[in-house]
């Protein structure tokens, strides 16, 4: 009884804790439909300024609770949430769907960053519950300390004021008048700026007092662990179906109590050692369950309608062209950049790999998952399980194993194509069969080697396709009916599932596969305690462990084969369906189109790419980690970078991949440098290092997201002024300097610096040039024939007096024009 | 006499194209204005820019002889000049009550409003806490009405107020909008269909594609709009 008393209460607590954080996010998402991603991390940043205040030895410190407590609570949350409305979500309302996701993702690894910045440096930071860890009072033998108490007392108080400002007071009625139709609020005299104002101050409040409360409870304060935390209440808004507070509060109860109930039966998670960190998942469980059970808004066919991305497709031809030419300059560029700059664009190009399963997912179908590197890793790790370093034995079962999953992935994803039956089968067989012949003679299945082998294959990148594709089908299936952004949450749920049950498993799970004899049972430590090593490849007589050169040849390639063949669905009747399935959901289920299928295929090819993409980069990087490099965080770093560069096209997903691995690195590389060589200015370029490494991304995309069809689009159309047959000089004549500064720097004429001032300016001259040649010509021609030879400017008298002459009068006027017009 | 409302050789659209071109119109104390016209004509489009929704490309719009160009709709509202929009002029979500405590933005206290709204609609009076949105069509165009009613506006502007109501009601309605009048009030009325409206109207002016091709008395008007529904 004690116990059960015990965690009655720690679940009542943190549940509590939870209801107020989601009623925040309620609030925000009732009065401006934006759903703010970043409320975890204002709840975590109050918490850190929190202690700043309180604790800290610098600045602030021991500043007497209740004043801290009203400066956190009411005067920097709600002037947090004032900026960010003002700044950044006023404007957002008639914007898409992805961009209203993508730029409170930004602020929220906005948040993460400039948090990592100020509050740098492992010193552990230990709050303190209120009246200290010793107030407690009893129910008989079961202590309840105050801290508990104030949570909950705190949550009762805040539910009653809510209903009662929502209900009775002006303020308000006019904030739920602002949902039902803003411009008539407008037209009765208010004011919805205000209104949004107002409910986004009081949102960042409750974010704040959940971020406080919560953070005593945990050991010391931690960044992510906190912003994650607040996460948990996401599920409890999602009771509450982003509406409803009273089931939002019940829905924050029902999350505290599964919790503590669970650590009770598990005893903190020691007895089940594999389910351990359910503890921490569970809520994201409840999230992906909930939103699977929720009576979902009927298809709407206004929905897209106001707003069309509209993304123009590339020949076959062109994409042909465009991708030799970018193998033939990476391949030039290996000749002459650092093996470390090698290594950098080899990992954007892998990570722009990854990028492409969101091109074909969400720019091309629509379908926002925020789970892109969850996939990936999931790729990444059936490589090593089943390739280089597993515990699984690679004798027949293994190959048997392999040879289901692809039968299951073409049936899965090849209907969607529209092959008929008698080709589909035969489709079906011939992708089993090729994946047979590379697992069985280009793995030399014989080996046992547990870490042992020292080279990737081929087909421990296919096996990393395939598994990851089935996993992707497996969460897609039950999440199909969701779209826009309950289907964003659940694979988000899915993404922070996957980084703390998979990515932090200790375990030896073993499992009697059925079918495949008794003595082939699967034991898999998942994530091998921490760290796995994936070799780089090593055929075609290349050994790309030695040759950073030849990995980032061989990655480009495999990019561009990737891109061809995006392209070429985009353009196939598959393609053609996806779209239409983005554009309007309703009209395709009244053409009778299958839209399951079609979802659960693309779904499944997606994710099957980011597999691919997942092994390639952990074997480029050749040891990932359980924190680093895909996790749930950088998964929306790549995410949000890939619409800033269009995620619509592959040049989105290059630009994304590119600008997540390098562009910050190397622009924090560079004030670092300068800090180094200019000691006097150094407070300035570390200043300008930390800024570039931590808040470079989230402004890239506060700043770019809101552009429909990305910046890396726009680039290119710049360059497409170049393909005019005017200006086939300037293209040579570029070219061929860029060239030969090329040529220079290969025979080392000169440093890498000269090379990039010399050629950078070249490139971007040439579109400059070409367009100046083409005004110049057109205001040539830009006079019209029936002015021809009489330019002149008539001034207002001789006007008149030619009217005068003509014996017009001259108040002839407009409406009597339009008269004689009729 | 100077007029309340005025608009000065109007031209306004949105984005890139023109809907409204050089539209000029003039609106007295106590005069109800009947705009017809088909549909598209721009008759909305027009309301929109007297009530701030629209900021005209070029002309002026002037309210009682100061130019208020670029003013937003709420400041406008709470100058008085009252806009019943196109549809539903309700909020579906709140009850019928709340609908009514929005109306208090334009300095009116939520008794004196209750006691109009009620007096002239005693239907609604029993409605008080159920949501707006399911009210019958007529109620909850009563609902919309009652903000004329009960802000004391010196503007009025109306967009179809009879669509989808039964004629009986429709003429109740209008009956209310001409004892408006009489208290004072401007009013630009919105119709598509011209009868009603011409009835009770002191000046009439047809819109099609954007453009005022007739101003002038109802009956007058009467005579011209077979001609302009053709053409
Ligand atoms: N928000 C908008 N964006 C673009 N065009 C619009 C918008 N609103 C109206 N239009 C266009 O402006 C023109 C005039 O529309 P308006 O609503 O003023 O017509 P109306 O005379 O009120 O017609 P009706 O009698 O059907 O209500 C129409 O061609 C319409 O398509
Ligand atoms: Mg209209």
């Amino acid at each position: 009884m004690t116990e059960f008393i015990t965690f009655t209460v720690v679940g009542l607590a943190t549940g509590a804790i939870y209801s107020i954080a989601s009623a925040g996010l309620v609030v925000t998402y009732t009065t401006s439909g934006i759903f703010n991603f970043a409320h975890g991390a204002i709840g975590m940043f109050s918490a850190f300024l929190y202690w700043q205040l309180r604790w800290d030895d610098g600045w602030g410190g021991s500043w007497p609770a209740p004043i801290a407590l009203l400066f956190v609570l009411f005067v920097a949350a709600p002037i947090i949430g004032i900026i960010l409305q003002i700044v950044v979500m006023r404007g957002l309302e008639a914007t898409s769907e992805t961009t209203k996701l993508v730029i409170p993702i930004a602020v929220m690894l906005g948040f993460i960053g400039i948090a990592n910045w100020v509050w740098q440096g492992a010193e552990q930071r230990i709050p303190k519950p209120f009246f200290g860890r010793n107030a407690k009072w009893s129910i008989g033998d079961a202590y309840i300390t105050w801290h508990q108490t104030i949570i909950v007392i705190v949550a009762v108080l805040l539910a009653v004021a809510l209903r009662f400002l929502l209900f009775k007071t002006k303020i308000g009625i006019t904030m739920r008048a602002v949902v039902d139709n803003t411009s008539l609020v407008e037209l009765n005299g208010g004011r919805p700026n205000r209104a949004a104002l107002q409910s986004w101050a009081i949102g960042s409040i409750l974010a704040a007092v959940a971020g406080v409360l919560i953070s005593p409870l945990l050991g010391g304060l931690g960044v992510l662990a906190l912003t994650l935390l607040v996460v948990n209440a996401y599920a409890a808004a999602i009771f509450g179906k982003l509406r409803n507070l009273p089931l939002t509060f019940i829905g924050g109860l029902v999350i505290g109590l599964s919790v503590s109930y669970w650590n009770w039966i598990s005893s903190t998670g020691q007895k089940w050692p594999w389910l351990s960190e359910l503890r921490t998942t569970l809520p994201v469980v409840i999230l992906f369950f909930v939103l699977l059970l929720l009576p979902q808004e009927k298809l709407r066919g206004s929905h897209a309608a106001t707003i069309r991305e509209r993304f123009a497709v590339p020949s076959i031809q062109a994409s042909l062209v465009w991708s030799s030419i970018f193998v033939v300059v990476v391949s030039a560029l290996s000749l002459i950049i650092t093996d470390k700059w090698e290594s950098l664009l080899t990992r954007g190009l892998t990570m722009g790999i990854i990028a492409l399963s969101m091109v074909l997912l969400t720019g091309y179908a629509g379908e926002l998952n925020l789970a892109p590197l969850a996939f990936a890793g999931i790729g990444a790790i059936s490589a090593f399980q089943f390739d280089v370093g597993s515990a699984v034995e690679t004798g027949p079962g293994f190959a048997t194993l392999i040879v289901l999953l692809a039968i299951s992935f073409g049936v899965l994803v090849f209907p969607a194509f529209g092959l008929v039956r008698s080709r589909l089968f035969f489709a079906v067989v011939s992708f089993a069969f090729i994946v047979f012949i590379l697992v069985v003679f280009f793995d030399g299945t014989t080996g046992t080697g547990i870490a042992s082998r020292e080279s990737m294959s081929l087909s421990g990148l296919v096996v990393a396709a395939l598994i990851s594709g089935s996993i992707g089908a497996v969460v897609a299936l039950p999440a199909l009916r969701l779209r826009g952004l309950y289907l964003a949450l659940a694979t988000f749920a899915f993404a922070i599932f996957v980084d703390r049950m998979v990515y932090k498993q200790r375990e030896t799970l073993t499992f009697d596969i059925p079918l495949i004899g008794d003595n082939e049972d699967v034991s898999i430590n998942i994530f091998n305690n921490g760290a796995l090593n994936i070799p780089r490849p090593n055929f075609w007589r290349i050994n790309f462990a030695e040759k950073q050169w030849a990995m980032l040849i061989f990655v480009s390639i495999i990019f561009c084969i990737f891109s061809v063949a995006l392209i070429q669905l985009r353009k196939s009747s598959y393609g053609r369906q996806l779209t239409a399935m983005k554009d309007s959901p309703a009209a395709c289920a009244t053409l009778g189109m299958n839209m399951r299928r079609l979802k659960l295929s693309v779904f499944t090819l997606a994710a099957a790419i980011a597999g691919f993409g997942g092994a390639l980069h952990a074997s480029n990087l050749r040891t990932i980690q359980e924190d680093y490099p895909f996790t749930i965080w950088e998964g929306l770093a790549l995410f949000m970078l890939t619409v800033v560069g269009g995620i619509g096209y592959v040049s989105g997903a290059l630009f994304g991949g590119i600008i997540y691995a390098c562009a910050f690195i190397v622009m924090g590389d560079f004030w670092g440098k300068l800090a180094e060589d200019w000691g006097s200015f150094r407070w300035l370029f570390t200043f300008l290092q930390d800024f570039f490494l931590l808040l470079g991304p989230a402004l890239a995309g506060i700043g770019l997201g809101r552009n429909p069809s990305g910046v890396g689009s726009q680039i290119f159309d710049g360059f497409r002024i170049l393909k005019k047959k005017d200006h086939r000089t300037v293209l040579v004549c570029g070219s061929s300097l860029m060239i030969l500064s090329w040529f220079f720097r290969v025979i080392e004429v000169y440093n890498g610096w000269v090379f990039i001032l010399t050629s950078l300016p070249i490139l971007f001259l040439m579109p400059l040039l070409a367009e100046a040649r083409d005004r110049d010509v057109k205001s040539r021609n830009d006079t019209l024939i029936e002015m021809a030879g009489i330019e002149y400017d008539f001034s207002d008298e001789f006007i008149s007096y030619i009217d005068a002459e003509l014996s017009i009068t001259s108040d002839f006027n407009v409406d009597e024009r339009n008269t004689l017009n009729e | 006499m100077i007029p309340l409302l005025s608009l000065q050789r109007i031209t306004a659209g949105y984005g890139e194209i023109s809907i409204l071109k050089d539209v000029s119109m003039e609106l007295f104390s106590g005069q109800i204005y009947a705009l017809l016209g088909p549909n598209g004509g721009g008759k909305s489009t027009t309301l929109k820019v007297c009530s701030g929704q629209l900021l005209p490309t070029k002309g002026e719009l002037i309210i009682a002889g100061k130019v208020m160009n670029g003013s937003e709709p709420n400041a406008l509202a709470r100058a008085g000049i009252c806009t019943i929009p196109e549809g539903k002029g309700i909020f579906p979500n709140l009850t019928v009550r709340e609908n009514l405590l929005m109306m208090t933005s334009s300095g009116v206290s939520i008794e004196a409003i209750e006691e109009v709204t009620y007096r002239r609609f005693p239907q609604l009076s029993s409605r008080t806490n159920q949501l707006a949105g399911t009210l019958s069509g007529g109620e909850q165009q009563m609902l919309a009405m009652s903000r004329a009613l009960s802000t004391n506006p010196a503007i009025l502007l109306l967009d179809e107020l009879s669509m989808g109501l039964a004629p009986l009601i429709v003429g109740q309605l209008y009956e209310i909008v001409q004892q408006i009048a009489e208290e004072g009030v401007a009013i630009l009325v919105v119709e598509q269909f011209a009868n009603i409206v011409l009835e009770i109207a002191t000046t009439a002016g047809i819109m099609t594609h954007g453009k005022l091709i007739k101003e002038g008395i109802p009956s007058e008007i009467q005579k011209y709009l077979k001609h302009a529904y053709l053409g």
